[in-house]
């Protein structure tokens, strides 16, 4: 039973929601705020869509997108905080 | 007729041009967040307090307001055309709203939940406009013993209206929150308590960054764990109901609306109980015919859920504004954004803002003005963002939730705190612990703490007055029956009576 929890699919995406979402908080303050951010949400995209059974060359789109998501993200909520609300970030 | 001419004033000063634009985006954007699976009205509340904390307090309330009943009825969309409740407010929803979109009906069922939830909030308002006004007035009168025995009932009617199955994880997790809000300073000669030896901790754990947490890290990761939703297949055809059609239950409608909003004013019971309530009351006062067809897309049981739900929005505001006491989980975040502004709730507030709960009603309705517009407007294209896959949504939430939680007083152990408070949340959660009681606890820890102390003092240590005075007696004994009420002794002696009397009947 307890083999079944771990290796349940649903288990296996909790285990690797928390520990990048874990990772990326233990590691604000280290490292810069905006490079961070847009690695986070790009690594995170790619986990739960990047197929290692498939070749990269049929999924390059899906990388172009995660890497344009997360440029895009960690750039306007930087300029929001930063500039609009005059939040120095960590 | 002061109240009058202050709420006529109230209504006239919030329809300008910037407050009207205010409440169009910021009810969208409710709107887009209790449509999505996993985003709560709660996590929306609290996200948008860490954006307006720069605004005038009056430009922020009226943000949070449409914020919170945007989302409250975003979630109708969802839980009509996804069979998955965007907020739990909407779970009741479901059981009518999906049937009907099966059916090809969805454009109707949207329409009737928008109309629902409209003339929900508007009873809501007028009932906030009416009671807030007279409970203040009665609670200016209410002490600290008061006080003391309405944090207690607050903690033990909300964990037993949260957990119907098993009310004394409802009381646990209220209890774990009064323990958290005692770590810290303590309010009245700041001393510190449960802190460790860490600077940190002595500042105490904030509200919003465990709220974030409890509501948006947990959610992420419970959204995460499933694999995506399928929308419902169907034409969304004409939104914009026949009134016909709906006030033909306005029995339903009024019924709804004040158990809503009374289900809305106790204390930590939020929107969800009141869609059920509202929607099992529709369903008992139904012909038997009638009845049957409840479950399998019956307009009356769609129209009692979101009338309802909506309709507790308002009704959870007066406890805020008159007790500080937060009527549901949006609320408390509301509470504690009313509190960064300046902005002291409570009996006093009729001394300090006698105009604020006005105010406050000329909100609401804005708010409830700009959702019905919304919600019957762009139907077709918002159904989109339905499909959004969540492995690009939640990256960008939880980023929000951690700048969010930083951002109030930008420092890190904030951070830590919504960290651990999701992951927590998510493990109770699981376990079938429901998180209204806890952060209701949280809130209420500081009041109790200080009332109680207070009141010690104030009687030499005797703790007679808290059974004496005549209002602590009463909700000291509601109270009690409350706790008594769910005990299996209680129910057999009550079995045992019951059996007695049938007997002497037959005999």
């Amino acid at each position: 039973m307890v083999k079944g929890f771990f290796t349940h699919e649903s288990t296996n995406r909790m285990v690797k929601t928390v520990l990048i979402c874990v990772l990326y908080s233990l590691l604000l303050g280290h490292v810069n705020f905006v490079l961070l951010t847009t690695l986070f949400i790009f690594v995170f995209v790619l986990t739960f869509e990047y197929l290692f059974r498939e070749s990269f060359r049929a999924q390059a789109r899906k990388v172009l997108m995660a890497a344009v998501l997360a440029i895009i993200t960690s750039g306007a909520v930087y300029g929001v905080f930063f500039y609009l609300f005059l939040v120095n970030l960590p | 007729m002061i109240g009058l001419k202050m709420l006529f004033d109230a209504v006239i000063g919030i329809f300008n041009p910037r407050s009207i634009f205010d409440a169009l985006w910021a009810t969208q954007l409710g709107i887009i967040i209790g449509m999505l699976p996993g985003l709560t009205a709660t996590m929306g509340v609290a996200l948008l307090t860490t954006l307006t904390f720069n605004m005038a307090p009056n430009n922020a309330i009226l943000i949070l307001i449409c914020m919170y009943i945007g989302a409250i009825y975003g979630g109708s969309r969802s839980a009509i055309l996804l069979n998955i409740p965007g907020t739990p407010a909407n779970a009741a929803t479901t059981v009518d709203g999906y049937p009907l979109a099966l059916k090809g009906e969805a454009g109707r069922a949207i329409g009737i939940a928008t109309t629902g939830s409209f003339l929900g909030s508007l009873i809501g308002m007028l009932a906030l406009a009416i009671f807030t006004p007279l409970i203040g007035s009665v609670a200016l009168s209410f002490q600290s013993f008061e006080f003391f025995w309405f944090s207690i009932f607050g903690i033990v009617i909300c964990g037993n209206l949260t957990a119907p199955k098993d009310p004394l994880k409802g009381w646990i997790a209220g209890f774990l929150g009064l323990f958290v809000a005692m770590i810290g300073m303590e309010g009245i000669h700041a001393y510190v308590r449960f802190s460790f030896g860490s600077t940190e901790l002595s500042g105490g754990i904030s509200l919003i960054p465990a709220m974030v947490g409890a509501f948006g890290f947990a959610e992420i990761i419970t959204v995460m764990r499933f694999t995506k939703f399928e929308v419902v297949k169907t034409k969304i055809g004409r939104v914009m109901p026949k009134w016909r059609d709906v006030f033909k239950y306005w029995k339903t409608i009024i019924r709804s609306g004040l158990v809503g909003t009374f289900i809305g004013a106790i204390p930590g019971v939020g929107e969800d109980i009141a869609a059920w309530v509202s929607y099992d009351l529709a369903k008992r006062s139904a012909p038997p015919e009638r009845r049957e067809t409840f479950g399998k897309g019956n307009e009356e049981g769609l129209l009692a859920a979101e009338t309802g739900n909506n309709a507790c929005v308002p009704g959870a505001i007066i406890p805020v504004l008159t007790l500080a006491i937060p009527g549901s989980a949006p609320a408390a975040v509301l509470l504690g954004a009313m509190l960064i502004h300046g902005i002291r709730p409570g009996p006093l507030i009729l001394v300090e803002f006698p105009t604020f709960i006005y105010e406050v009603v000329a909100m609401v309705l804005l708010a409830t003005i700009a959702m019905y517009v919304l919600g019957l407007s762009m139907v077709r294209s918002l159904v989109k963002v339905l499909l959004i896959p969540r492995q690009k949504l939640m990256p960008v939430i939880f980023v929000l939730c951690v700048v969010g939680s930083y951002a109030l007083q930008a420092r890190l152990f904030d951070v830590g705190v919504m960290i651990v408070f999701g992951l927590l949340g998510f493990i109770l959660r699981e376990m079938e612990y429901p998180m209204a009681p806890m952060v209701l606890g949280i809130i209420l820890g500081d009041i109790l703490d200080k009332n109680l102390r207070r009141a010690l003092v104030l009687s030499n240590g005797s703790l007679v007055p808290f059974f004496t005075r005549p209002i602590c007696l009463g909700i000291f004994l509601v109270t009690l029956f409350v706790i008594v009420n769910r005990t299996v002794w209680f129910k057999q002696f009550v079995g045992a009576i019951k059996g007695m009397f049938a007997r002497k009947a037959e005999g």
